[in-house]
């Protein structure tokens, strides 16, 4: 052996015993992150516009996920005893099983989800934010499936089989806040009111006892989980007298979360027709705040003076809404739609009239333009002005048609043509409404929206063209694929009759 | 009048130079060099491999924090950490490359066979002398952009948006006025301090030319500048690697740069700015 050989041979074994050296678990959570980034990115489609993203495109993510939940699976990397740097590794692949459960939920496969969503609360229980998130996800999958009963059944192991506060003293968790929500809301509707009075005033008083024990921002979200629990057990008052303690107290609150806070009080006062008190909170919030908060206490303001039947008033906060907030479109276009609902309850509607027609105008993509649109020809034909309905029907398809020319993004072209539809319904054009629909269905499939449109078309081709035939052919279509679970039941029912 | 002397000249010296780079072997300077700098890219780049992670990870965790270590952060991290990294490499290897190089151009230029694998050689030998006179060509734009760019850009408004024009424009004349360094050390053998005490010699007939073609290299970088892309933006919205693609594609343009430049150099100083009867 040459002497340049002898000379490898231990280099080579150092060289080999120094790679050996590098923590496989660092390796690991890099190879993990890395294929949970490009599996995002091939479901960022598919989850934000599900509508237009083909079978191909969710088996693909689908693919990508079920590789990661493979490759790390949760009995190796989320054990309890498991390291920080094991439990980011646990953290990525119970992502990719979250992601996993929701693609499965978006194809419809709701059981499917509701197991994954489980799976991902057990068997990655070590991570407890993901656990948690997991069961939150569990519960409203099964609300949107319409199964009441189970749906209470996992807010109810939200609140009992996960911890109700953040760690070192923080606060109540949002999650745990959400589901007492929702099984209030779901008790209530059930007529247990007793069971949920009961369950309120238990959590109240667990924030309370925490809120006694802690201090500063903690103490703040704790008082605000009392109020929480008090107002919707019914306690108005004592949610307000907790509102008002922290807004008067020194916890660390700033000028911008004192406006906001102040603003939710109104919107609780407003809720429970205290009109005069909410006004109050606006009018303050109005005068002493710029920018975003004082837009909001515009628009409180003015709910509040229609609830407390001074119409006039309103109107004047909504113009104010206008004139002070040119630069934002989204709230003009909502305060000119409140404006022409207002003066169309006052029977003043050659102004409402003014008020829709400058709303399509300057916002003609905004969804209100729609709506103002449709109450525009839902009007001339309950005056029985058909004439004048035809016209304005034809000037809102123009309108939409534009709209529709100019736009390249297939969803958004699919909402603008269910507002065609909607139009054409309004108008009387039933038969032209469901070609319009069906048409759109066989290329993007249903929207919500577009299912509800589509019970109204069906209503409609049985009441105005006498078209049964065509009533359940449009019946059939939305039982087989409405997102809307209610709603197929409802087709199936008609089906049925 | 002097204007246009200097931009024949420098128009002259890139229309020589530029048909050499298809010249294998007038490329032999950059091995070292690039072997350094691929490796320092590869070493980044996998980082968290077990094979380089008992080396890289601690010291990248010290100098950034642990998040460095996240995918894909490493990768918006990565053309700033080269970028530091790079200094010592060009201080080491740069100036060696170029030491090799610029025989090797004279000897093409002069129609002399090109030996550049003695060349390589003889800039080894030579390297103290090369890095040491070399050093400011290589420290001072590093220094420009990090401190006064830096310093600069904090302050906002007109002054933000000068900075990189001032940094620019400093780096290009010290970039000028060390042009023919290179050529001291290895063409005329000088030491270090005969070496930089001749070098304002040079600038009296070779500084315009100099920095007109220093400016003209810019526009080899110019196409990777693409306003408002950002290594964030990049790994945002597209794919991390991409990010270590376009780090190699700056590390090819600088050798693509350092090539143009040199043999510019070594051209305009055998042409023009060797004093007359100096040693070949």
């Amino acid at each position: 052996m040459s002497r340049g050989r002898r000379g490898l041979l231990p280099a080579l074994a150092l060289l080999l015993l120094v790679t050996g050296c590098g923590d496989p678990v660092l390796w690991a959570r890099w190879r993990a992150e890395r294929a949970l980034w490009h599996a995002q990115r091939e479901a960022n489609r598919t989850m934000i516009r599900p509508r237009a993203v083909s079978p191909q495109d969710y088996a693909r993510a689908e693919a990508a996920f079920r590789a990661i939940v493979a490759e790390f699976p949760a009995e190796r990397w989320a054990r309890r005893d498991a390291t920080a740097m094991e439990l980011d590794v646990a953290e990525v692949s119970g992502r990719a099983a979250l992601a996993l459960a929701r693609l499965a939920e978006l194809q419809s496969r709701g059981d499917e989800a509701v197991a994954g969503y489980a799976r991902v609360e057990s068997d990655w229980a070590a991570l407890v934010d993901l656990a948690l998130e997991a069961a939150v996800l569990r519960a409203e999958a099964l609300e949107r499936l319409a199964r009441p009963a189970e749906a209470a059944n996992a807010w109810e192991r939200v609140l009992r089989d996960h911890p109700a506060f953040e760690a070192h003293g923080g606060g109540p968790r949002r999650a745990h806040l959400e589901a007492l929500r929702r099984l209030a809301a779901g008790l209530a509707s059930a007529g247990r009111s007793a069971g949920r009075d009961s369950l309120l005033a238990e959590a109240e008083q667990r924030f309370a006892g925490a809120a006694a024990r802690t201090s500063g921002r903690a103490t703040v979200e704790l008082l605000d989980g009392v109020a929480e629990c008090r107002f919707l057990r019914g306690d108005l008052d004592g949610s307000v007298a907790i509102e008002r303690q922290v807004l008067a107290s020194k916890l660390p609150i700033d000028d911008t979360e004192r406006a906001r806070r102040r603003l939710a009080l109104g919107e609780r006062l407003l809720a429970a027709g205290r009109a005069d008190s909410a006004l109050a909170c606006a009018l303050q919030v109005g005068r002493e705040a710029f920018g975003d908060p004082r837009l909001a206490a515009y628009d409180l303001e003015a709910r509040a003076q229609v609830a407390a039947g001074r119409p006039n008033a309103a109107l004047e906060a909504y113009g104010r809404i206008l004139s002070d907030f040119p630069r934002q479109p989204s709230a003009g276009a909502e305060a000119r739609f409140a404006r022409g609902r207002l003066l169309e309850s006052l029977d003043r509607w050659t102004l409402a009239r003014t008020e829709y027609s400058a709303l399509c105008a300057a916002h003609p993509s905004h969804p209100r333009a729609l709506e103002a649109w449709l109450r525009v020809v839902r009007h001339h034909r309950a005056e029985g002005e058909a004439e004048l309905a035809r016209i304005e029907t034809e000037h809102a398809l123009g309108s939409i048609d534009q709209l529709v020319a100019m736009q390249h993004d297939p969803v958004e072209r699919g909402r603008m043509v269910e507002g065609r539809a909607a139009i054409l319904l309004a108008g009387g054009r039933t038969a032209d409404a469901i070609r319009e629909l069906q048409g759109l269905w066989s290329s993007l499939g249903l929207s919500a929206e577009g299912a509800r449109l589509g019970a109204a078309a069906a209503e409609a081709a049985e009441r105005e063209l006498g078209d049964r035939a065509l009533a359940l052919r449009l019946w059939q279509i939305l039982a087989r694929s409405s997102p809307d679970a209610e709603l197929r039941r409802r087709a199936a029912a008609e089906i049925a009759s | 009048m002097k204007v246009l002397e200097w931009l024949t000249l420098s128009f002259q010296s890139l229309r020589h130079t530029l048909p050499q780079l298809v010249r294998l072997g007038l490329w032999l300077w950059v091995v070292p060099l690039a072997a350094a700098e691929l490796a320092v890219v590869g070493l980044l780049w996998n980082a968290t491999h077990p094979a380089v992670s008992w080396l890289v990870a601690p010291w990248l965790a010290r100098l950034t924090g642990d998040d460095t270590l996240h995918y894909p952060r490493t990768f918006e991290l990565l053309p700033a950490l080269f970028r530091h990294a790079d200094v010592p490499l060009g201080v080491i290897f740069g100036a060696i490359g170029i030491g090799a190089a610029t025989p090797a151009f004279a000897a093409r230029f002069e129609g002399r066979p090109v030996a550049a694998r003695a060349a390589l050689g003889e800039a080894f030998r030579r390297a103290p002398a090369l890095i040491a006179v070399l050093l400011p060509l290589h420290l001072v734009p590093y220094l420009l952009t990090g401190v006064l760019g830096d310093a600069l850009g904090r302050r906002g408004g007109l002054v933000a948006r000068v900075a990189p024009l001032l940094v620019i424009g400093g780096a290009l004349v010290v970039q000028a006025a060390w042009f023919y360094a290179a050529s001291l050390v290895m063409l005329e053998r000088r030491p270090v301090l005969a070496a930089l005490r001749a070098l304002p010699s040079t600038w009296g007939v070779g500084f315009g030319p100099a920095l007109l073609v220093s400016t003209a290299t810019l526009v080899i970088l110019v196409p990777l500048q693409v306003p408002g892309v950002t290594p964030t933006l990049l790994v945002e919205r597209g794919t991390p690697e991409l990010v270590g693609v376009l780090t190699l594609i700056h590390v090819a343009a600088g050798w693509i740069n350092a090539f143009v430049l040199t043999g510019t150099a070594t051209l305009l100083y055998l042409s023009v700015v060797r004093p007359r009867g100096a040693r070949s």
